[in-house]
């Protein structure tokens, strides 16, 4: 066994302990500081959810933040914290965790929360009847041991690296409401009750969700707002207009309907009206090219390695997203969870005159009409924008391409369930990265079947034991091997080219205090418990 | 019974046959489109082609559909409009929210552009081919031609934005707690914006109607007859013209009453009115089945029931009419 903080700084990106130390101080400094009372008014997505993590997995989960806690939270720097649990330790090979949890911890309905409430949410997540989104983060769950009412024991059969990365978002569920009926048709899931900092007062489906503090909460004196709203607006313009006038107290990237309207939000960012606060900050998910590996001609990597070339991606940052995102060079991103796993050696480069020089290797040689046709798919709004731009870069290398725009669920069933791409290229973010290996699981060869995330279907044998191995211990230095490794297999082969790590822009009225824009499983909101308004 | 009531009751049965020709298209037309709705939810998740199997078995969706048609049709027959697995709740609840909302937005919109413009049309009529008639011509020119949506977000930035007169979307004010009056007063502030987009709109339609009914009506024979009896002007248009040209225009005010369930799209999206408008646009991205069926059920109905309303009135309206 390990202690905690050890564990921490050998499995998830650690923190100097100086700097943990400030930020505990900047935050009693705030403590201290904070007005209590008052309602905040957020612009949200419509939660198209039940309330239960288990069977929504990541998607909505700055909703699911406000009544649920995790075993574990997340800090204002994306580091692991206490949740639930007061403490952990996790063996050295990562087989087995134990959680202590924090005493007198109270449901919305006064019940104590205990051992048997997480063991109850975690076997749920486990089971294969369920189909939980989130049960790849326990994948080799072997078994659950609860040998007093604050202790719980997770043991796996082998190394599960995505345990200590996942637990924050597995919200614990009361087992006395749930117990015994089938979850999907729960009266809880629309009257949640659980530990959180918020509980659910009123849900006007497709208009606002109305929460409430919880005075009971295990963390004594938060939250200080007495009331927080989710407004949904499904309009962009609309929702940021109304925060402008002062209708709506905080718009966070996580909430803005279709994603941020870039030329409106670099507008206000530039303006700096001196009431709003604008934050960006790097989010865990990147813009990825895709292509279909498995049919010509993108099953030759020469040409592919000709597509990464014919990419301008500080283009496409500077003027299709306005500056609000960063051009990724590996597979691996430079996110703060996976910096340790990133091969910094790895660069895009543009270079036409190679991407043509690359295609008449190939076999396919200018002429007129193009070397070849593809299609570029693309869903309505900014992936057109997106499709466009790559068009003409493909152009310019005498690649001919058209655009064949839809709507999410056909365009996402043809490309994940009918794999009908045969000479297509298409775009789709790889969201909510917290481990290299959860990305790697996109191109596994295991993954390349209809229904798989594979959607190149790139199978290449080497990647496909590597990304197994990588994933089957717990020893950090191994796996950083292991990715660079397949960071430079990826490069060569290009599968995918990742295009950009998106940034996020929050803003809020100067009023708002103790937002901390943080991308995580838990979402924005992660710490909602700290958010007070100080209106003079 | 009397002529009129097997009248109702013949169409009423004929009705019923129409609704179930419009749930078995509506049906297999909305499972023909591609995408189904685990894929939507959870597509671009890092989650196994096994698990995604396990999740379409879970919802029924792996079931031949022709079965799952006589599941859907079953419990359509015991009232049932079932379960809507990606918003986690109960079809006829959502319904029960969302067409209070439409009609509080749409009723009013469509009532106040009738009279507004039967008055503007029958103006028109009057004093045909006069400065008059030319500007009411113009302007419902242009109210026909303003697309709803982009008259939406300039009423916005100008009232809501700049004067700040009004809220920019919503039904009500957040956070307020207001009963009663002072929320009826809320609620109506926040209908200004959307019921003018939407009567602009409809008014247009009613004026240029109107408007060629009435011309039609005043070239007939018979108006001649009552000017010759001595009736007085105004009797002979508002008396004869006006209830004789009414007909087309109740036609055209029951297909709008009746359409006016599935909601005005674009204008609710702008606002961010909670209607039927959204419920339909966003169930059909997410191919919620069982919502978008409903949806087609309960707007079909309200169309088959006003028009069947505006066939009856039309037998107050003209004698010569008679079901029996």
């Amino acid at each position: 066994m390990v202690s905690r903080r050890a564990f921490i700084a050998t499995t998830a990106a650690g923190v100097a302990g100086a700097a943990a130390q400030g930020t505990r101080a900047s935050r009693l400094a705030h403590a201290q500081e904070a007005k209590r009372g008052g309602t905040l008014r957020l612009l949200q997505i419509e939660p198209a959810i039940g309330f239960n993590p288990a069977l929504e997995g990541t998607n909505w989960p700055e909703t699911m933040r406000m009544v649920y806690n995790g075993l574990t939270d997340f800090n204002e720097t994306g580091d692991l914290v206490p949740g639930l649990a007061r403490s952990w330790t996790a063996s050295e090979d990562a087989d087995t965790f134990t959680f202590k949890l924090a005493p007198g911890v109270q449901f919305h309905d006064g019940q104590a929360c205990t051992a048997d409430d997480v063991r109850f949410t975690y076997e749920m997540i486990a089971d294969p009847k369920i189909a939980s989104p989130l049960n790849v983060y326990v994948a080799n769950l072997k078994s659950i041991d609860t040998p007093d009412k604050s202790t719980v024991t997770l043991r796996f059969n082998g190394p599960n690296v995505l345990m200590m990365p996942g637990v924050s978002a597995m919200g614990i569920l009361p087992r006395h409401l749930w117990a015994g009926a089938d979850p999907r048709k729960s009266q809880y899931l629309a009257q949640p009750v659980g530990t959180g900092p918020f509980k659910l007062k009123d849900w006007q489906r497709g208009d606002h969700l109305t929460f409430v503090a919880n005075r009971d909460y295990f963390r004594k004196g938060r939250p200080y707002l007495d009331q927080v709203i989710f407004k949904v607006v499904s309009d962009a313009a609309t929702g940021i207009q109304s925060f402008r006038n002062g209708e709506l107290d905080a718009v966070l990237s996580q909430g803005v309907p279709g994603g941020l309207p870039y030329a409106l939000v670099r507008q206000i960012v530039d303006a700096k009206p001196p009431n709003i606060a604008t934050n960006e900050f790097v989010q865990a998910f990147s813009q990825i090219l895709w292509m279909n590996c498995a049919a010509p001609p993108f099953d030759n990597p020469k040409v592919r390695r000709a597509i990464a070339h014919s990419i301008n991606k500080e283009l496409i940052v500077k003027a299709l997203l306005q500056g609000f995102g960063r051009v990724q060079d590996s597979i691996v991103g430079n996110f703060p969870s996976m910096r340790w796993a990133h091969d910094p050696a790895i660069k895009s480069d543009y270079n036409p005159a190679r991407a043509n020089q690359l295609l008449d290797e190939a076999g396919y040689p200018k002429k007129a009409g193009g070397r070849f046709k593809i299609t570029i798919l693309a869903t309505e709004g900014f992936r057109v924008k997106l499709s466009e731009a790559l068009r003409a870069m493909f152009t310019a290398v005498g690649i001919e391409s058209s655009i064949q725009s839809s709507t999410w669920a056909p365009y996402i069933q043809r490309i994940r369930q009918d794999r009908e791409t045969a000479g297509m290229i298409w775009t789709i973010f790889i969201p909510r990265q917290v481990d290299p290996s959860l990305i790697l699981d996109y191109l596994s060869p295991k993954n390349a079947k209809p229904g798989g995330s594979n959607y190149s279907q790139w199978t290449n044998a080497r990647a496909g034991e590597l990304i197994e191995a990588a994933r089957a211990t717990g020893n950090q230095g191994k796996r950083k091997g292991m990715y660079q490794e397949i960071q430079k297999i990826v490069a060569d082969e290009v599968p995918v080219v990742p295009l950009y790590s998106a940034l996020g822009v929050d803003m809020w009225q100067r009023y708002v205090e103790g937002i901390h824009s943080i991308d995580s499983l838990t979402g924005t909101l992660s710490m909602i418990d700290t958010v007070s308004l100080n209106r003079s | 019974m009397t002529g009129v009531a097997w009248y109702v009751a013949g169409r009423l049965l004929q009705s019923a046959v129409l609704l179930a020709f419009v749930v078995t298209i509506g049906f297999f037309v909305i499972r023909a489109a591609p995408g189904d709705p685990v894929l939507y939810l959870y597509g671009a998740q890092n989650i196994s082609a096994e698990t995604l199997a396990a999740l379409r078995q879970v919802w029924g969706l792996d079931r031949p559909l022709a079965e799952q048609y006589w599941v859907y049709v079953t419990n359509l027959a015991s009232g049932n409009l079932g379960y809507s697995q990606i918003n986690r709740e109960v079809v006829s609840a959502m319904l029960a929210r969302k067409v209070p909302n439409t009609l509080l937005l749409m009723a009013p919109s469509i009532l106040l552009a009738a009279a507004g413009g039967v008055v503007l049309g029958t103006t028109a009529c009057r004093r045909l081919n006069t400065r008059a008639d030319y500007v009411i011509g113009a302007v419902s020119m242009v109210g026909y031609s303003t697309p709803p949506f982009w008259l939406a977000i300039l009423l916005i930035v100008l009232f809501a934005s700049t004067l700040g007169w009004l809220p920019t979307q919503g039904m009500a004010t957040l956070g307020a707690s207001s009963r009663g009056l002072a929320h009826a007063l809320d609620v109506t502030r926040h209908m200004v914006l959307p019921v003018t987009v939407l009567t602009w709109w409809y008014l247009a339609a009613f004026t240029r109607l109107t408007r060629a009914s009435m011309l039609e009506e005043s070239r007939k024979p018979y108006l001649m007859t009552a000017r010759m009896k001595g009736l007085s002007e105004s009797r002979v248009f508002y008396g004869h013209a006006l209830r004789n040209a009414s007909r087309p225009v109740l036609t055209v005010l029951g297909l709008y009453l009746g359409t006016m369930l599935a909601g005005a799209v674009m204008t609710e999206v702008v606002f961010a009115w909670p209607g039927m408008g959204l419920l339909t646009f966003s169930a059909i991205v997410q191919r919620d089945y069982p919502v978008v069926l409903a949806v087609f059920i309960v707007s079909g109905a309200a169309v088959v029931v006003t028009n069947l309303v505006i066939d009856l009135l039309y037998a107050v309206l003209d004698p010569r009419i008679r079901y029996a």
